[in-house]
């Protein structure tokens, strides 16, 4: 747990990290008040003597939606699509960049992403908050180039190109998501803030488009689209923040991939 | 060796599929936490467990498959990547270019489990694809097409059923999420190991809807062959154990899937998977191999043309 004081540990089950949280929140009802005891009363670890992981190592499945937020252009369908666990990377870690050709850039996508408590099937638009674990920053790193047969959408689900963090806020701390207000940085110079009322869908919607078509399980993340507004490419040696106030920061580096030509 | 894993007496159990039913490889196999990671782990430690297994086939008597639920060989792979187009299908054209999409790793079905239409009506059709599915051995990043052999344990049989949007264009255009519908991943029935298999680009599949032939290719028609499609996929994803690659189907036997038909995939030398079909909205086709806009079945084309087709232009 992460409080002012730094970090709270808590007992583990001796399975992976990513078991481990699914774990969690799944008993999270039963041991909410310890954990709430631990977090008062347990002593912390400074914060800068530890590094913090991605908050969901591996999930099962990440999908990424095509939202949008505060555009002006006509709506279009909403629509779903997955990346891999491999994309999954914590604070302070390098985003990889495929050498895809030099006709191809890289942007990352500041979004809120959904964690999942599930399993979760055909949940209406009005239910959602029941498939709603908590929050965390998402950075969906997009290509683009060439949209041939999705080619953007393969390069984007690459290691590594899908940083997850700093935590997993509760659903209980953060009362509407919808006033959430999403921002982000590349060297430190402002690149997108956009909220998420201005969504084209909301997160019923889109909850209920995904679980429309599959079930999500507990530790699923649903990335909730981004603003078209404020994205910039990035390159070796950037610096990419993303705050959502409320979820958390989450920074990570950007590192060109030498020697594996995708 | 076919490896499968099947339930009997309520626990999902590693085995070998014989000419005379399955072969229980429980007592010689590492038992994992759940049954993906139990072929993980043979997959890992095959080259250690394979003499076991084989002295287990040489003396063990095979369980009647009547006896028996097969499940499929790798429930939940951690990717499932699936290559676009990639049969030539008797174009004449240069190869169109290699590309991938991920498909939902929990749609995974086995043999005699049941593909579930959603009840959802914005795909205007669902049809099915017959694929070689190639099974890796990991972890594996970068891998050089020379040394494919090396990330490759062994074969399996998929159908990507898919929703369509207009046409036979997959609904959710450059997303691929037509093709991620809970259940409709049908792996199996086992995973035949890469010895067995000289040449995955020369393998015969198969492919019946209630008896009626419609996929019927060879696998040596692929644009882009095995050992590049793992130097692709391995190019953007580290691969592990237990993932898998499909190559893609010739889209000449495409067809409508629908309620209360049984579908059949014969990969000969892998082996045959069979699902039921079940739609709560009760839809209905034309049965038959896909006509409609964008059919690549040229002979079928011709052979349904109105004979006066030429006057129906211009």
């Amino acid at each position: 747990m992460l409080v002012e004081r730094g970090v709270v540990r808590l007992p583990t089950h001796g399975v992976s990290p990513h078991a481990e949280m699914v774990a969690l929140i799944g008993s999270f009802a039963d041991v909410r008040a310890e954990l709430e005891r631990r977090a008062a009363t347990t002593e912390a670890i400074p914060s800068s003597e530890v590094q913090l992981l991605p908050p969901l190592p591996r999930p099962g499945k990440i999908l990424c939606s095509t939202a949008t937020y505060g555009g002006s252009a006509e709506r279009q369908p909403l629509l779903l699509t997955l990346k891999s666990a491999e994309s999954v990377i914590g604070p302070g870690q390098a985003v990889q960049l495929p050498d895809a050709g030099s006709e191809w850039q890289f942007q990352p996508e500041a979004e809120l992403g959904l964690v999942i408590r599930g399993p979760a099937r055909n949940i209406r638009a009005e239910d959602w908050q029941h498939a709603v674990f908590g929050y965390t920053c998402a950075i969906d790193v997009m290509a683009s180039g060439d949209t041939q047969f999705g080619r953007d959408f393969w390069l984007a689900k690459s290691d590594t190109l899908g940083p997850l963090g700093p935590c997993i806020v509760t659903a209980d701390e953060i009362p509407d998501p919808q006033r959430l207000r999403v921002t982000s940085w590349v060297n430190g110079q402002a690149a997108q803030d956009y909220r998420m009322a201005d969504a084209d869908y909301t997160i019923g919607e889109q909850i209920a488009l995904a679980t429309t078509i599959m079930t999500l399980h507990t530790g699923d993340v649903l990335a909730c689209g981004t603003s078209r507004d404020g994205l910039r490419p990035i390159a070796d040696g950037d610096d990419v923040q993303v705050e959502i106030v409320g979820v958390g920061r989450l920074q990570v580096r950007v590192a060109a991939l030498s020697g594996v030509r995708a | 060796v076919k490896l499968v894993l099947f339930e009997r007496e309520a626990t999902v159990r590693p085995g070998a599929l014989t000419e005379t039913g399955v072969v229980d490889l429980s007592g010689v196999a590492p038992a994992g936490e759940s049954p993906q990671a139990t072929m993980e782990s043979i997959i890992d430690a095959y080259a250690e467990l394979r003499p076991r297994f084989e002295a287990t086939l040489a003396s063990g008597r095979g369980i009647p498959l009547e006896e028996i639920r097969l499940k499929p060989p790798l429930p939940r792979p951690s990717k499932i990547m699936c290559c676009i187009a990639n049969y030539w299908e008797h174009a004449q054209r240069e190869a169109r270019p290699l590309n991938m999409f991920l498909k939902n790793p929990d749609a995974v079905i086995g043999s005699g489990d049941t593909v579930q239409l959603p009840n959802f009506s914005v795909p205007w059709m669902f049809m099915h694809e017959a694929e070689l599915g190639v099974v890796l051995r990991g972890p594996a990043r970068g891998v050089n097409a020379s040394d494919w052999r090396s990330a490759v344990f062994g074969y399996t049989g998929m159908m990507d059923i898919t929703g369509r949007g207009e046409g036979r264009s997959t609904w959710g255009r450059g997303t691929w999420i037509g093709k991620s519908f809970d259940t409709f991943c049908p792996l199996g029935p086992c995973i035949t190991t890469a010895d067995e298999i000289p040449d995955p680009n020369d393998l015969w599949v198969q492919f019946w809807n209630d008896g009626q032939l419609r996929h019927n290719y060879n696998t040596d028609d692929m644009e882009h062959r095995v050992p590049e499609l793992v130097a692709f996929a391995s190019r953007t994803l580290t691969l592990r154990s237990g993932d898998v690659i499909c190559c893609g189907t010739n889209h000449e036997g495409l067809g409508p899937v629908q309620d209360g038909e049984t579908l059949e995939l014969l990969i000969h030398g892998i082996g045959r998977l069979t699902v039921q079909v079940e739609d709560p909205l009760e839809r209905s086709w034309e049965r038959g191999i896909y006509m409609g806009v964008d059919s690549v079945n040229h002979e079928a084309v011709r052979r349904n043309r109105p004979q006066n087709a030429h006057l129906l232009h211009d």
